[in-house]
């Protein structure tokens, strides 16, 4: 068996709303049942429409969320169980890469000071090990020893983007949990992020869990992908055979939907009608019924189980089953 | 002039904004025309002036900064840059109408949709009452929005972000604009949401022969549906040609480094062809070819003398100067001028 890094099970994540005083809580089932495992060494992804639960299943693992029910495995040890201090250590081996390169660095910090900081919290190093530490690392990232006593706003996004992924490596993590890592950058500024990634990773042997929208991103950079609608993953396969044969109708129209690379190219295209509902109040059965084009009676009333196919892929579906 | 007029023109736009300093220009010596039914593509990364262009064209330049410094926009050949604003309200979501990228902060959080909808139409119209309201009804149903008649007395915020795009766009074709501008309508929006709008906007493109000049970063969209593109760099187009030929062969270093780093054209795992660095600032503009310091094919005149704008046929238009070498230097007419304002500017 391959070295399993990240095992998560059953994990679910419902937010409480308030609907007044006398009157019951209503739940947001924003993760909703998930298992994935994550192997050693590769890139993990999950892509999904935005109010799929694809960020929350991305922070709850690092429980920057409470976890509502459900385990984290991480190298042995179940995340879930530990004190708030215990999960602060053990966060030196998950760190977390966000979307929003503008809002993720403090404003008032140097460089040097952020890029020591995750360092310092976790009382590694002397003072002086931990600034030749954010010298080798700002130049592993492609900016120079001068940017370190620069601001971030004297940055463009791209290279704050660089100055996030080398706060996250700086601690040596084993995971890196990347939440729309290049979404907000520009075309020719997210290849050059997408590079780096994925040299950092064979540099100093890093798995990643990828989270992103963006369809084409995730199929260049990850090696299973998980697809999720809905709080639930509805397939789970190789990136190649996702690509090559989706197999769960929404995989299939969420990939039909992406623009074509060439104005010749002709795609049949399965428009999908309405938008996701709401998370508060699912559609009974196969969430996905509503908007799917093959939805039988059963759909309506039974939830389908993550069924394994020949080829190794998980698809909750009816039709296959 | 025997031919059609086309309905948009602009001729060698530039627009400077204000500063403590000099006037600052954003776009310089911008060029294009739209034939009636024709969509365009205006592709660019952030700060390059696309969405200053639109602006410039509606007439929404940010007063009192932003100013046209050079050059004329004409609408059905008459002039439009320069009028006086009692004017251009008349003009707007009439014959130019425009939808934005934030559909959650363009519509007005206080007021219902069908309020929202039915202030084109007194602007514009003569209509009644009761009249606006089966034409905002009658609208809303050609754009896909379900349940019209309940949905015209529900606020924005109990509307899906694809819903309040399509009201958005039901705004902007109400007064049947001859030209529809659109900056990122798809941007904040799901990929399967995107393939509907994008759907929506190909329908009325055809149906009313609405001309579309379409702003994104997205070279996917430009393939949906573009008939032209317009390529820009740093405040200037950098490559000008029809939507097939821009893929199958393009000229300018930049266009080409855009189209490789898209991440399907890349082998899988591998690494992704990259234009080295980021755009400049319009402070820090290098002399000579703005994109002459992340070029790869950048020789020294590129570093000295900006490009002239070199035609290949077929309106294909390129501003390299790897180009101009091969057609014997023998820049357009237009393009001296072009370069002794180049030369002025430092």
């Amino acid at each position: 068996m391959s070295d399993t890094l990240l095992q998560v099970k059953e994990l679910k994540k419902h937010f409480a709303i308030n609907k007044g005083l006398f009157k019951p809580k209503a739940y947001v089932k924003a993760v909703d049942d998930v298992s994935f495992s994550v192997i050693r060494g590769e890139t993990f992804g999950i892509v999904g429409e935005s109010g799929c639960g694809k960020s929350t299943t991305g922070r709850t693992i690092l429980r920057l969320n409470d976890i509502t029910s459900g385990q984290v495995i991480f190298d042995g040890e179940d995340l879930s169980k530990l004190s708030y201090e215990d999960m602060r250590k053990a966060r030196r081996k998950l760190q977390m890469v966000f979307q929003d390169p503008y809002a993720s660095l403090n404003p008032k910090k140097t460089i040097r000071q952020i890029l020591t900081e995750p360092l310092r919290v976790h009382g590694l190093f002397t003072k002086q090990e931990r600034e030749e530490k954010a010298t080798e690392i700002i130049e592993i990232v492609g900016l120079h020893v001068s940017h370190l006593d620069r601001y971030p706003h004297e940055f463009s996004g791209g290279q704050r983007q660089r100055i996030g992924i080398a706060k996250a490596v700086i601690l040596q993590p084993d995971l890196i949990i990347a939440d729309e890592p290049v979404s907000a950058l520009d075309v020719s500024i997210q290849s050059q992020v997408i590079n780096l990634l994925l040299k950092l990773q064979k540099e100093f042997n890093l798995t990643y869990i990828f989270i992103s929208h963006d369809l084409g991103v995730v199929k260049h950079i990850t090696d299973r992908v998980a697809v999720m609608y809905l709080g639930r993953i509805v397939e789970l396969a190789k990136t190649e055979d996702l690509y090559d044969k989706p197999m769960h109708p929404y995989t299939q129209a969420l990939l039909s939907a992406e623009p074509i690379r060439h104005p010749d190219e002709k795609r049949e295209r399965v428009i999908l009608k309405g938008d996701v509902p709401s998370p508060v109040n699912p559609p009974s059965g196969c969430t996905f019924h509503t908007r799917c084009v093959s939805c039988m009676e059963i759909c309506k009333t039974q939830t389908p189980s993550l069924a394994i196919m020949e080829d190794g892929r998980s698809v909750a579906c009816h039709l296959y089953n | 002039m025997s031919t059609k007029q086309p309905l948009l023109e602009i001729r060698n736009l530039d627009v400077s904004f204000r500063t403590q300093n000099d006037p600052l220009r954003i776009v310089h010596g911008l060029s294009l025309t739209l034939e009636q039914g024709e969509t365009i593509g205006i592709v660019g990364e952030s700060g390059s002036g696309k969405s200053v262009t639109s602006l410039a064209v509606m007439g929404l330049l940010p007063q009192p900064t932003g100013f046209i410094s050079n050059g004329e926009i004409l609408l059905d050949g008459r002039k439009i840059s320069g009028l006086k604003e009692k004017e251009m309200r008349k003009l707007r979501g009439n014959e130019i109408s425009m939808i934005f990228q934030e559909p959650m902060t363009s519509l007005n959080p206080v007021f219902t949709i069908g309020d929202q909808l039915s202030e084109p139409l007194k602007q514009h119209t003569k209509l009644s009452k009761k009249e606006r309201k089966a034409r905002i009804i009658e609208i809303l149903k050609t754009v896909g929005i379900p349940r019209p008649e309940q949905i015209i007395h529900e606020y924005p915020h109990q509307l899906s972000g694809g819903m309040r795009q399509r009201i958005m766009i039901s705004l902007a074709m109400l007064a049947e604009p001859k030209l529809l501008i659109a900056d990122e309508p798809t941007t904040a929006l799901d990929v399967t949401i995107q393939a509907q709008i994008l759907d929506l906007i190909r329908r009325i493109n055809k149906k009313k022969n609405t001309s579309v000049m379409l702003i994104t970063h997205d070279l996917g969209v430009v393939a949906e549906i573009c008939d032209k593109v317009a390529v820009m760099y740093a405040g200037e187009i950098v490559e000008y040609t029809d939507v097939r030929t821009l893929f199958d062969k393009p000229l300018h270093p930049y266009t080409q480094g855009l189209i490789a780093s898209m991440p399907n054209m890349n082998e899988r795992k591998g690494e992704l062809h990259s234009i080295p660095g980021n755009v400049p600032r319009p402070t820090e503009l290098p002399t000579g070819c703005h994109f002459s310091t992340r070029c790869t094919f950048a020789m020294d005149r590129c570093h000295k003398e900006a490009p002239p704008t070199i035609s290949s046929g077929n309106n294909h238009t390129v501003s390299c100067w790897l180009h101009a070498i091969e057609q014997k230097e023998e820049p357009l007419e237009m393009e001296e001028e072009n370069n002794v304002r180049h030369a002025i500017t430092s």
